[in-house]
């Protein structure tokens, strides 16, 4: 199917784009990656009157890690750059390997880690592990920066807080704590190439065996990445035993909201959401106590 | 023996794949005539209902459509077998039936003015189920087949046709078991070929009753003459364009043959159809779904003693030549299972779902897939390794078989037991076999389990292939059989056979174009077919051209016939180099030598491949991935190792082995939808899925044509789904029993 007519524009910086998006209006999209825009758009679910092309803003590219203000990762930085990034692959691993496991590799080379998250897919694989992190967006708008932690980022299934007339200009991951760990855990039923049917990212404090703080993010069992709050309250102050473990994996999935779709039934996902959580809590704590 | 050949057994380039790398193939959508058209299908968004009323009026009258047809006006032209399938009918039998066609100067129009036509239903109840179809108070599909039952047995492979095994005294032979494996087996993921180029073909009227077709096709003699009885008119020529894949879906596209040749006749002009991603996915061929119910029994030796039962085989909304895949299924059974006890019946059965067709595998994969597991469990009972079982049982030269037509042959071909004995030393079996129902290994939540099994197929010589070799005197042959490339680099293969060894290098050796109107008849690349049968034929042929020109030399060099050969376009004395003649010499520039020769079909030499496969099964998420694949034949003689390597690795994907893991068409069964019919939800295995993978060849001479090779292209997938189950089985602990072997399955299971 040949696209539809629309008004391409691909301004060089990021104060022409923001005043471009105020001039056209509604109907104006960004554009990133453009491999969920324009399937949106070649299927005819999508008809832009026009569309504004972030690839040409420097200002949006790269990534930069600072060992104080942590990690910048720039609103047109592909997935595989995240995935493959020295910095991103020693201090922030979990982050690199969301990145690696998302798609395939020719995705990679055109998506954006940013462009999965303003996407708002319920099971985006960026989205859980960088929620459990405190990771936020950082927003640039006619009216200055504001910066939105991810855990009230995403509204609904394709919805964000991001208002008309703004733009994603980076997101922005603190660095991790020592004796903190991360861990990414997800799984499709067929292939490794899917979208995943459950995700879950955690982040752990550890304290020897006893677990002092834990944020735990289940993905595409609610309209939106979740927190687990009653199973970080479960498991905060204990030790991680195999009991603990599976304890927390059941009180998570008792917290999911799935439903059933072509790509799993909603008890399949209550299922995995407690095996994934159990083994997400395990790995975290494990690459803390490293 | 080996130095008869230049090019035998080694590689080289594909003739065509430079071209295909570099985009310059020309495949059907790359192909535009003059004042050609573009049809499209407007489809039944209904399972099973009847059309009630159809209005064309707004649709014609949309700019740039010259032709728009529903039932009531298109040609009464008839397919498949017995003749039932029209062009358009005024019922519909599966979501995606086709309801009404437009030829317009663009696709665009072409859908506008079918998104124009107004259609009433009257929907009907629909059936899923091939139980349920054939329940009495079933909806019925056709008029014609009472009780949703197609007769059995295929005109062509004549009167004997088999449709079922039935031999010797099952019920002495079950006396006799010690061990019965028994049950309701399923294997329906009804899968897509779907090779990467959808179905497609041109249809231009050049006279009356002359029909030229341009196809995307494996066997572009399937038109000329499988077409040709029901269309009625006298002359179809059928050219094959590069075909971007088919296995075994694409040997003739009806349906888009119907289609375009019909609005080319309205409208008077040319018409291209195209099917779309989708219509490929929902209205083209899925493999057919098959369901064995019966009893297998063993002796503790496993000798089988007796094979009985049912075998529903599910053709989905009609019938292309399900009788010709349920008799080459029946002779497939039996070279695996050397049984003198044998009470199976094939029953072919109508349902409400997109229409199942020739895929390959052809019969055998939809059959051993369902009546195995039987097997294993009686093996499982009877504690024998599968492996002693294949080697005792695999058909052995001197073993007697009914093949298709339903006459017995003897197997005059090699014993294979070496090349499964030397696959299973390869892959470790004996060491990773720990006994039925036994993990080989436990590490965690991760369960690691072997599996194996067997298939073969006497297929490899079957049909009839003509060809023709000629020579030039510029030092040139130019072959001339009606092959298409679908894939498999066959013209290619043909190349290194033609010019028998040393005459000449490769690419002074060329293909006729894949077109009826000029080449002597070939029935096409089907059944592994390619390597001896093609082959034979090309190769008699050659030889023959090479007579007639060392006959011609012999009086100009003063030598008799037999003392003569030819090299790089020279005629010399053997041994004497210097004394010879170039082929212009030979020839003159107005002459040139040839010779013709026919294949006439062979079924006494089965052909044989075992797949071993690891996997392991996460049993906290009920994932089961294969680990490591090994596949053993003997082939004869290779080829063309690439192209051999090829068709071996084929085994995944393209409704093969995957069949057992997560290769379905998932079809809703209220409403007859398919609910996964696009690239990402249709699972496929992907780059980053590949297992290991190995081979272990072996080349003993085998009787067949000059170079003692035959074909295993299609068998690659066949001993796959079962293989995959029992090791899926035996990492589990728990014998399973349908496919696909989905998460859910073995979370149940455990
Ligand atoms: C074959 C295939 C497989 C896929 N597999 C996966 C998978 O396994 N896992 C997964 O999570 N995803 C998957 N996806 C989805 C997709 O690739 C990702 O969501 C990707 O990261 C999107 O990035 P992009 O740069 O292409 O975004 P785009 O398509 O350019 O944009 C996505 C959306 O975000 C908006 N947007 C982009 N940038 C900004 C910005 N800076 N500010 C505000 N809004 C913005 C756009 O307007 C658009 O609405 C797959 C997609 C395809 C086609």
């Amino acid at each position: 199917m040949p696209l539809p007519k629309f008004e391409y524009l691909s301004p060089k910086s990021l104060e022409e784009a923001l005043q471009l998006l105020a001039d056209r209006g509604e109907g104006t999209h960004l554009l990133a990656g453009g491999t969920d825009l324009l399937v949106k758009m070649a299927h005819g679910h999508l008809k832009p009157r026009a569309v504004i092309a972030l690839k040409q803003i420097d200002a949006l590219g790269g990534i930069r890690f600072d060992p104080g203000k942590g990690l910048f990762i720039g609103a047109t930085a592909l997935l595989d750059e995240v995935a493959s990034h020295p910095d991103v692959k020693a201090h922030f691993p979990s982050v690199a390997y969301a990145a690696q496991q998302t798609a395939n590799v020719q995705i990679r080379n055109m998506g954006t880690l940013a462009g999965n998250l303003c996407n708002a897919a319920p099971s985006a694989d960026n989205a859980p592990v960088l929620t459990a992190m405190g990771a936020e967006a950082v927003i640039a708008g006619p009216k200055g920066e504001r910066r939105v932690a991810l855990d009230r980022f995403f509204k609904g299934p394709g919805q964000t807080v991001i208002e008309p007339g703004e733009i994603l200009t980076a997101v922005h991951v603190p660095v991790i704590p020592s004796g903190f760990g991360t861990s990414y855990q997800h799984v499709s039923p067929r292939g490794k190439v899917d979208i995943a049917a459950v995700c879950v990212g955690a982040m752990v404090g550890m304290d020897g065996a006893t677990c002092k703080e834990a944020r735990i993010v289940l993905g595409a069992v609610a309209p939106v990445p979740m927190r687990a709050e009653k199973t970080e309250a479960l498991v905060r102050g204990k030790a991680l035993t195999p009991e603990i473990l599976e304890k927390a994996g059941r009180q998570a999935s008792e917290e999911a909201r799935p439903i059933s779709d072509m790509r799993a039934g909603a008890e399949y996902r209550k299922r995995m959401t407690a095996v994934l959580t159990g083994r997400a809590l395990k790995q975290a704590a494990e690459a803390a106590a490293n | 023996m080996r130095t008869d050949s230049r090019f035998i057994g080694r590689p080289s380039h594909r003739q065509d794949a430079r071209a295909i790398v570099t985009g310059r193939a020309e495949f059907i959508d790359d192909l535009k005539l003059r004042g050609m058209l573009y049809a499209r299908v407007l489809r039944s968004p209904f399972a099973h209902a009847r059309v009630v009323a159809v209005d064309t009026e707004k649709a014609e009258a949309v700019p740039g459509v010259k032709a728009v047809l529903t039932h009531k006006n298109v040609p009464d032209w008839k397919a498949g077998t017995p003749f039932h399938i029209r062009v358009l009918d005024s019922k519909v039998r599966f979501v995606g039936d086709g309801v009404a066609l437009a030829a317009a100067e663009s696709e665009r129009a072409a859908e506008e003015a079918l998104e124009a036509v107004h259609v009433e239903y009257e929907p009907l109840e629909a059936v899923f189920d091939v139980d349920e179809a054939l329940a009495g108070d079933a909806p019925q599909l056709y008029e014609a087949f009472p009780g949703n039952v197609v007769p059995g047995g295929f005109p062509l492979y004549g009167p004997d046709c088999l449709t079922g095994i039935r031999l010797g005294d099952v019920e002495q032979g079950f006396r006799e078991a010690d061990a019965v494996g028994e049950g309701t087996y399923k294997y329906e993921t009804v899968a897509n070929p779907l090779p990467l180029e959808p179905p497609g073909v041109i249809a231009h009227w050049e006279g009356p009753d002359r029909l030229t077709i341009w196809a995307a096709t494996q066997s572009a003699s399937w038109h000329r003459f499988v077409m040709l009885p029901s269309l009625g008119f006298p002359d179809i020529r059928a050219i094959a364009t590069q075909c971007g894949g088919s296995f075994g879906s694409k040997n003739y596209s009806l349906m888009p043959c119907f289609y375009a040749a019909a609005l080319a006749r309205a409208a008077g002009r040319p018409v291209k159809m195209c099917f779309s991603k989708e219509e490929q996915f929902g209205a083209y061929t899925l493999r057919p779904g098959s369901r064995f119910k019966g009893r297998i029994g063993i002796r503790k030796d496993g000798t089988v003693t007796a094979v009985s039962g049912s075998w529903l085989f599910d053709t989905g909304a009609c019938s292309d030549i399900p009788q010709a895949q349920v008799a080459v299924g029946c002779g497939e059974l039996q070279l695996m299972l050397r049984c003198a006890n044998w009470d199976l019946t094939g029953t072919i059965v109508l349902t409400n779902r997109p229409p199942s067709g020739v895929v390959r595998g052809f019969g055998g994969q939809e059959l051993e897939s369902a009546l195995l597991p039987a097997l294993f469990e009686a093996l499982e009972k009877a504690a024998i390794d599968p492996v002693d079982f294949f080697r005792k049982n695999y058909v052995k030269p001197g073993d007697a078989y009914l093949w298709r037509n339903g006459k017995p042959y003897v197997d005059r071909g090699v014993d294979y037991s070496e090349a499964l004995e030397r696959g299973a030393e390869t892959f470790g079996w004996h060491r990773k076999w720990k006994g039925w129902l036994v993990p080989t290994r436990v590490d965690g939540q991760t369960r690691i389990g072997v599996g194996v099994s067997v298939h073969g197929n006497a297929d490899v010589g079957e049909d009839v292939s003509e060809a023709h070799v000629r020579l030039t005197p510029d030092g040139r042959a130019v072959v001339h059989a009606c092959v298409s490339e679908s894939g498999s680099g066959q013209r290619s293969s043909l190349c290194r056979m033609a010019p028998e060894g040393r005459q000449l290098p490769l690419d002074r050796v060329g293909v006729s174009p894949p077109d009826t109107l000029v080449n002597p008849f070939e029935f096409g690349l089907v059944g592994s077919r390619g390597t001896w049968a093609v082959g034979g034929a090309v190769i008699s042929a050659a030889e023959k051209a090479r007579a007639a020109l060392l006959a011609r030399a012999a009086p100009l060099l003063g030598a008799g016939e037999e003392e003569l050969d030819t090299t790089d376009g020279r005629v010399y004395v053997r041994g004497r180099s210097d004394r010879g003649l170039s082929w212009s010499r030979v020839m003159g520039i107005v002459r040139t030598c040839s010779g013709s020769a026919r294949y006439e079909e062979d079924f006494t030499v089965p052909n044989f491949l075992a797949l071993f496969v690891e996997v392991e099964v996460d049993t906290g998420t009920g994932k089961a991935a294969v680990r490591e694949v090994l596949a053993a034949t003997d082939v004869g003689r290779i080829i063309d190792p690439q192209a051999l390597e090829g068709q071996l690795r084929g085994c995944f994907g393209a409704a093969g082995l995957d069949t057992a893991l997560f290769e379905e068409t998932v079809l809703d069964r209220t409403t007859g939808r398919i609910l996964n019919g696009n690239m990402i939800d249709y699972k496929w295995r992907t780059f980053r899925d590949l297992p290991g993978f190995r081979n272990v060849i072996l080349e003993t001479p085998m009787p067949t044509h000059r170079f003692g090779a035959v074909g295993v292209g299609e068998i690659s997938t066949s001993p796959g789904p079962s293989a995959v189950l029992m090791a899926v089985s035996n990492a589990l602990g728990v014998r399973m029993t349908g496919y696909p072997l989905t998460p859910q399955r073995i979370l149940e299971a455990l």
